[in-house]
């Protein structure tokens, strides 16, 4: 197996331009160098750690910290010599000097920082003695990158570890952590001494070398030391112990992504300086190589993984681990990328975006940060930021002189739009909520046989079979995880990202498109389906696939993409009813482009047959799928005559208060469901406090007057207006069914249309574009924030919690009574062991005499519904009381536990 | 055909291509005013007719104020969709095959001399008649009697300086003879074609002027510059061909030939209003004449580049055209030219409503008090929304999509000039030409928009502080309707607080007309 794999990779590099796999090797040996000495530091942590008492430990550790911080810093002077070789040899003085005033500052405050840090004084001796070497072996590391010297590159980071693991050791066994902090002195001495420090560098031949040091690259670098290391630094201040101790947990092993990646940037450098047009690609894919893999493994086993690294104790961490992993994995590719643009001549641009996103991030911080997972959240969403605006800088080059430039501007975009889809799928990932009611219903669904389920569909549910079928497979292949039948619409969710780009670049081209991907990765509602175990990621992902092959079948004639129009209009409604409308919409849009066409009757004949062919490709689709939907429609009439209106299908409208389900749609509720489209779900309060700002709107609309773009933008403004508008009526019969989520398909046209609304009011000012486009992505950021983590969003239900705890504090002779009754499949699914059954006005259930009740209550479904639960709960509550004890009450966002015993 | 060019001036925007074509857009400006009012008119009842009811009425001073300004804002564009719904293009008549004479006019007062050139050399090569050319300089500079010999036109001065351009015109009408007369700014340059394309119009005896568009040449240069022509393109393009096409354009001073009969007959330009062109017209049209507007660019000018000429000439039309209401009501004229006389007018008086829209959201978020009383955001919106957006589509898309934020912004931020020129009128305040500094400025001009500055500082404060206090829907919808006013009176004052860094050639004074007191 692993002989195949090497063959297929040296198949692949044979492939690549001699340059290119120059680079690569460059890369490869300078990132094991890299992982070794990883390695090599850990083992050396690890044997620590076994030698020396605790707290002796702890000081190392402090003492690791503090060394750690300085070397992150210093990288801004590597990555400086990286680039400017010639003027790091001019500079070993001044940095040398520099390194011995700090080290003089802290060896002359010695004795109040030892008290500060609650350091032996011995130790922050140590460390002023660091402070000088550190920086001069950051210099001399860089000079090396910028010679190409990655042999000695790779003996002066091995032999670090090298000297730890020998002497730190035997230092440590004998002195305790001073011993071991001398070792580690030494490590760094000698690493400077094998790193060539007084080598005489030539100036380039062509005298084009630089002729000063890059200050902004500088600067950028500590600055992204800043964004790696600054909510490690506030976090004790910001959290409580515990909450601190999870997110310290996630960094460290987070750190691993970040720590193997650093080296990349520095051997990009030099080869982006002389303008190798291979070395970024290569350096980029790298970087998301190891980041990914890092990831990858980070969710296989995170809690495995943290307790290898850190014990047992920090098992809490584990959910923190991926998303934190993402984040270090992505400031790794924002490295490389701020590596690129530097070199290129873009250090300013550079500069100010990371200046931004550190002030991004500490708001954020502010913002989110009384728990680990805003924490993590803040870093993940400020770093994914950083990467789409970089990723959006790096892609545009000026002008594109010949053809040979325009592959490479076509493999960048295919690289920045790679990358923004990887920032959409880390954002989905970052999944903080359980399944709900629904959820729970389609995953009992798919647990059954596929002809009991498919008739189970018929006999009970409200929706065509398509998501259920594709679930029912995954299942079988993955299991019923959590994520695992989430899967489905993850990966729809991560397609509609690029298929964003597609339809953008269809439409109005590459910079629109870019803008529409970079916002459809972190658009809110976009988001939240691409987390639902439902049809409603499919359901988007489909509804853009029909909106883009209408328009490439309207503008080319091409009968496949009328096929694919017909195929991909038969696959959504077989995915969701009310997709019926968009279908009918982008119907009446093909016959009026026909129609609008028809001076040109060969084309028009063209075309007609095309649409001929994708109407009958639907309706031969919709023919089996009628009587099915008749069958359905019988069942729930019947079941809402009998009063049994306990249909598997789950309430619709769950916690949209703002927009009353129960009433006609209104202005309002449009303004609420535009909302909830660009900016996600919210509390009530927000809703209604978003909903006063329609004033706003204005602006938008009278700052578009004299911008054009209307003819451009004519499918996707009809499509969605048109679904809008049908829905809109259909709500005036039965007003619950105007929702976004029924119209969730003009989500992305939304998205793209406000993609293109930022284009235009740049007005080819591309400064204007991208601050508008940073402005629009930070506040669907900010949404996002709120919607995935204000437990007062109503959307958000938490069954996992509560019912989780209930199974795991349920024995034998327990009983879970719960209401409503459509929680059935919700809690056989947290809690399958324990004996459940709904609560019934007659009698409560006849748990025996001494085992306990747990009284499970949602707030969920219509109002009345609500209130009439609600009050039959107080009633069971008053019945349990008179005979057991209430020993605990519990639950999360709008689910609430009582245990009697 | 090419414009005759001076040397040296190869790079004046005046001699770059003109794209724009209004003439192609008036069929199409015209179907889509009328389909578009089968939308705006119900659109208007549905908002009016709930407005209206006395159950909405809040506070009813407040009321009152509302539905005025609304009232007013609905007579404006109903005037607009009316005019647009009119739009014209008139075909082209052919230039009498016998050449006529034709005196052309370039008033001159104290404008750069290589400004003045290019129009000079341009206007000797204009054909299509025997033009003969006057240079008529009320700033008695001996470069500019040169000037004239160099190029071979006339050159006159007078001794008494009274009545500044109409003055300056009038005696030179008095000193020539030609049966028409066209008069250009001395920074428009004509295109040689300029007869052609006019003088047939002047077969009809009874046609007494042909109007042609005034183009900024230099609306490339952003700014004031752009703004202020969006302005322009949207009244030479959608208006003035309804205008034309309900037979009321009137004369705009520059680009236009007369019929020298005409003139005399009207007894020549008023020289006691700052508006000579628009009362002239008033005049001509009471009298039975009727006037033409070629939607072609046939010369082509400077626009303001910084906003003390912006604001120097919004000034002087809005002065006089809000005199120009009197001679309006009083003119006989057919109902439908004196509805665009007063439309045009009345037009100067839009400050007014904007001061009032800035006005209510302070008052609620100070005192509570607010116009509509009993009723929810929802069904104002429901009744407004798409009446506004209607409206908004209408200029859209009848005006071609000229008509930019930039330039809605300019105008909204010139709100107090419309107050100061209505209060000036009202008390007969003397109107004063004065000589606009129309040399781009680089410096900003805060003092220039200060009136502006200070509402902005008035609507900002009260946000911030009752925000701070009461994050209530109510509270941050009307913080939202300031944020909103803020922002367009931010764009539309910016040019003055931040001018263009880029170097600029040197731009003419629009206005020919001398200081008077």
């Amino acid at each position: 197996m692993g002989s195949v794999a090497a063959a297929a990779v040296g198949r692949l590099v044979g492939f690549l331009p001699r340059s290119a796999r120059a680079q690569a090797g460059d890369q490869l040996m300078v990132a094991s160098g890299q992982m070794a000495a990883g390695i090599g530091n850990l083992a050396f942590l690890v044997i620590a750690a076994r030698i020396l008492a605790p707290s002796e430990f702890a000081l190392l550790a402090s003492f690791l910290a503090l060394f750690l911080l300085v070397q992150l810093f210093a990288e801004s002077i590597s990555s400086g010599s990286a680039l400017v070789p010639e003027l790091a040899v001019a500079a070993r003085v001044r940095v040398g000097l520099g390194g011995l005033a700090l080290g003089a500052v802290v060896a002359v405050a010695a004795l109040p920082l030892s008290s500060a840090l609650g350091l032996p004084v011995e130790l922050v001796l140590i460390f002023a003695a660091v402070c000088p070497v550190a920086a001069l072996l950051a210099l001399a590391r860089g000079g090396l990158y910028g010679r190409r010297r990655h042999r000695s590159l790779v003996v002066s980071l091995v032999s670090e570890p090298a000297v730890r693991l020998s002497f730190g050791v035997a230092l440590a066994v004998q002195e305790g952590p001073v011993g071991a902090a001398v070792g580690i002195l030494m490590g760094a001495l000698v690493a400077l001494a094998v790193s060539r420090p007084f080598d005489v560098v030539p100036r380039s031949a062509a005298g084009a070398a630089p002729t000063r040091w890059p200050g902004s690259m500088l600067a950028s670098f500590v600055l992204l030391a800043a964004v790696q290391t600054q909510a490690v630094a506030v976090a004790n201040g910001l959290l409580d112990a515990e909450e601190a101790a999870r997110f310290a947990a996630a960094a460290t092993l987070g750190g691993i992504a970040a720590y193997a990646t650093a080296t990349i940037p520095l051997v990009l450098l030099p080869s982006a300086a002389r303008g190798d047009r291979a070395a970024t690609p290569i350096a980029v894919g790298a970087a998301i190589g190891i980041g990914a893999t890092a990831v990858l493994v980070t969710l296989a086993a995170p809690g495995l993984l943290i307790d290898v690294v850190l014990g047992e104790r920090y098992a809490s961490a584990a959910p923190l681990a991926a998303p934190y992993m993402m984040a270090m994995a992505l400031l790794g590719v924002v490295r490389v990328l701020v590596a690129h643009l530097s070199a290129t001549g873009g250090g300013a641009t550079v500069l100010r975006l990371v200046g931004l996103a550190v002030v991004v991030q500490l708001s954020l911080l502010a913002w989110l940060g009384d728990t680990a997972s805003g924490f993590v959240a803040a870093t993940l969403v400020s770093v994914a930021l950083l990467t789409v605006t970089l990723g959006a800088q790096a892609l545009a080059p000026p002008r594109l002189p010949d053809a040979a430039a325009l592959r490479a501007m076509l493999r960048t975009t295919a690289a920045v739009v790679a990358g923004i889809t990887l920032v959409g799928v880390a954002v989905r990932l970052f999944i903080v909520r359980g399944l709900w009611v629904d959820e729970a219903i389609s995953v009992a669904q798919a647990n059954m046989g596929l002809g009991a389920m498919l008739d189970e569909i018929r006999a009970t549910d409200v929706h065509p079979p398509l998501h259920h079928v594709v679930l029912w497979g995954t299942v079988r292949v993955i299991g019923d995880g959590e994520l695992a039948v989430r899967i489905p619409s993850l990966i729809a969710g991560a397609l509609l990202v690029p298929m964003l780009f597609v339809l953008g670049r269809e439409l109005y081209g590459r910079r629109t498109a870019l803008i529409a991907a970079g916002l459809g990765a972190v658009s809110p509602l976009l988001v939240w389906y691409s987390q639902e175990a439902r049809m409603y990621g499919i359901l988007t992902l489909l509804s853009l696939v029909n909106v883009w092959a209408l328009v490439r079948a309207l503008r080319t004639g091409d009968t496949r993409y009328w096929a694919l129009l017909g195929v991909s209009c038969a696959l959504t409604a077989w995915t969701h009813y009310l997709a019926l409308i968009q279908i009918a919409v982008l119907a009446l849009v093909a016959v009026a482009g026909l129609a609008a066409g028809r001076r040109d009757r060969t084309r028009t004949a063209r075309q007609a047959r095309g649409m001929a062919i994708a109407a009958v490709i639907v309706v031969a689709a919709l023919v089996p799928l009628a009587p099915y939907a008749a069958d359905q429609f019988r069942a729930n009439e019947i079941a809402v005559e009998e009063g049994a209106a306990q249909l598997r299908a789950a309430p619709a409208q769950a916690g949209a208060g703002v927009s009353d389900s129960e009433t006609a749609p209104s202005i309002y509720s449009l303004i609420t469901n535009f909302a909830w489209a660009l900016w996600g779900y919210h509390s009530d309060a927000v809703m209604l406090g978003v909903g006063a700002l329609w004033p706003l709107a204005i602006l938008f609309v009278l700052a578009m007057l004299g911008r054009g773009g209307l003819r451009d933008s004519a499918v996707p403004v009809v499509v969605v207006a048109g679904t809008a508008g049908l829905l809109f009526l259909v709500g005036l019969i039965q007003p619950s069914l105007f929702e976004i989520r029924y119209m969730i398909g003009v989500v992305p046209l939304l998205v793209l249309l406000a993609a293109r609304a930022v284009d235009r009011l740049g007005d080819g000012r591309r400064v204007v574009t991208a601050s508008a486009a940073a402005v629009l992505a930070v506040t669907m950021l900010v949404g996002l924030g709120d919607q995935q983590l204000n437990r007062d969003n109503p959307r958000i239900f938490d069954f996992a919690g509560p019912l989780r705890e209930v199974s795991r504090t349920a024995v034998p002779g327990d009983v879970l009574v719960y209401q409503p009754a459509w929680m059935e499949d919700v809690v056989a699914y947290y809690a399958p062991r324990v004996p459940a059954e709904p609560l019934r006005s007659a009698d409560l259930p006849a748990a025996d005499g001494r085992g306990a009740v747990f009284l499970v209550f949602a707030d969920i479904g219509p109002r009345a519904q609500r209130l009439d639960t609600a009050a039959r709960v107080q009633e069971a509550r008053e019945d349990l009381v008179r005979e057991r004890s209430l020993v605990r009450t519990g639950g999360g966002a709008q689910v609430h536990t009582w245990e009697y015993r | 055909m090419r414009i005759p060019v001076p040397p040296g001036s190869a790079s004046d925007a005046r001699h770059a291509p003109v794209t724009w074509r209004p003439a192609d857009e008036a069929a199409r400006t015209a179907r889509r005013a009328r389909l578009l009012l089968l939308l705006n008119v119900p659109l208007a009842v549905w908002y009016f007719g709930w407005l209206l009811q006395p159950g909405r009425i809040g506070n009813g001073f407040l009321y009152a104020i509302l539905i005025t300004a609304e009232v007013f804002n609905l007579a404006q564009a109903v005037g607009f969709w009316w005019t647009c719904a009119s739009a014209r293009a008139p075909a082209h008549r052919p230039a009498p095959r016998e050449p006529v004479d034709v005196d052309v006019f370039i008033p001159v007062y104290n404008e750069p001399i290589e400004v003045v050139e290019a129009t000079v050399v341009a206007a000797t090569g204009i054909t299509g008649a025997r033009a003969i050319v006057t240079l008529l300089d009320d700033g008695h500079r001996a470069e500019m009697r040169t000037l004239a010999a160099q190029h071979g036109v006339r050159y006159l001065r007078r001794r008494e300086r009274t009545g500044a351009k109409a003055g300056n015109i009038n005696h030179a009408l008095g000193r020539t003879s030609a049966p028409f007369v066209a008069i250009f700014d001395c920074d428009h340059v004509p295109d040689p074609a300029f007869l052609e394309r006019t003088l047939g119009h002047l077969d009809d005896p009874e046609v007494a002027f042909v109007q042609t568009p005034q183009y900024y040449a230099n609306a490339g240069r952003g700014g004031v510059a752009a703004a202020s022509w969006s302005q322009q393109a949207l009244f030479f393009g959608a208006i003035a061909m309804g205008k034309h096409g309900a037979g009321g354009i009137f004369c705009c001073g520059t680009n236009v030939v007369f019929r020298r009969s005409a003139l005399e007959e009207s007894g020549g330009f008023p020289e006691d209003t700052v508006t000579e062109d628009f009362e002239l017209s008033i005049d001509l049209h009471s009298r039975g004449w009727r006037s033409v507007y070629v939607p072609e660019v046939l010369a082509r000018g400077l626009g303001p580049e910084d906003m003390a000429s912006y604001v120097s000439q919004q000034q002087r039309w809005a002065r006089g055209c809000l005199s120009g209401i009197g001679a309006a009501l009083r003119a006989r004229l057919p109902v439908r030219l004196r509805a665009q006389y007063l439309l045009s007018s009345l037009y100067f008086l839009t400050g007014w409503s904007i001061a009032v829209y800035m006005a209510l959201p302070v008052v609620r978020m100070l005192t509570g008090a607010q116009p509509l009383g009993g009723v929810s955001a929802d069904q104002f919106l429901l009744h407004f929304a798409p009446y506004f957006g209607a409206a908004l589509l209408t200029v859209a898309l009848a005006g071609g999509g000229v008509y930019t934020f930039a330039a809605f912004a300019l105008a909204a931020a010139s709100f107090w000039i419309h107050i100061q020129a209505s209060i000036r009128a009202l008390l007969r305040r003397p109107a004063r030409f004065v000589v606009t500094p129309k040399q781009g400025s680089h410096r900003p001009q805060p003092r220039i928009v200060a009136p502006a500055l200070a509402v902005m500082a008035v609507l900002a404060g009260t946000a911030i502080v009752r925000v701070a206090f009461d994050q209530q829907p109510g509270m941050l919808n009307n913080a939202a309707f300031a944020a909103l006013h803020v922002t367009v009176l931010l764009v539309g004052v910016w040019a003055a607080l931040r001018p263009a860094r880029t170097g600029r050639a040197p731009a003419p004074s629009l206005t020919t007309a001398a200081a008077e007191a």
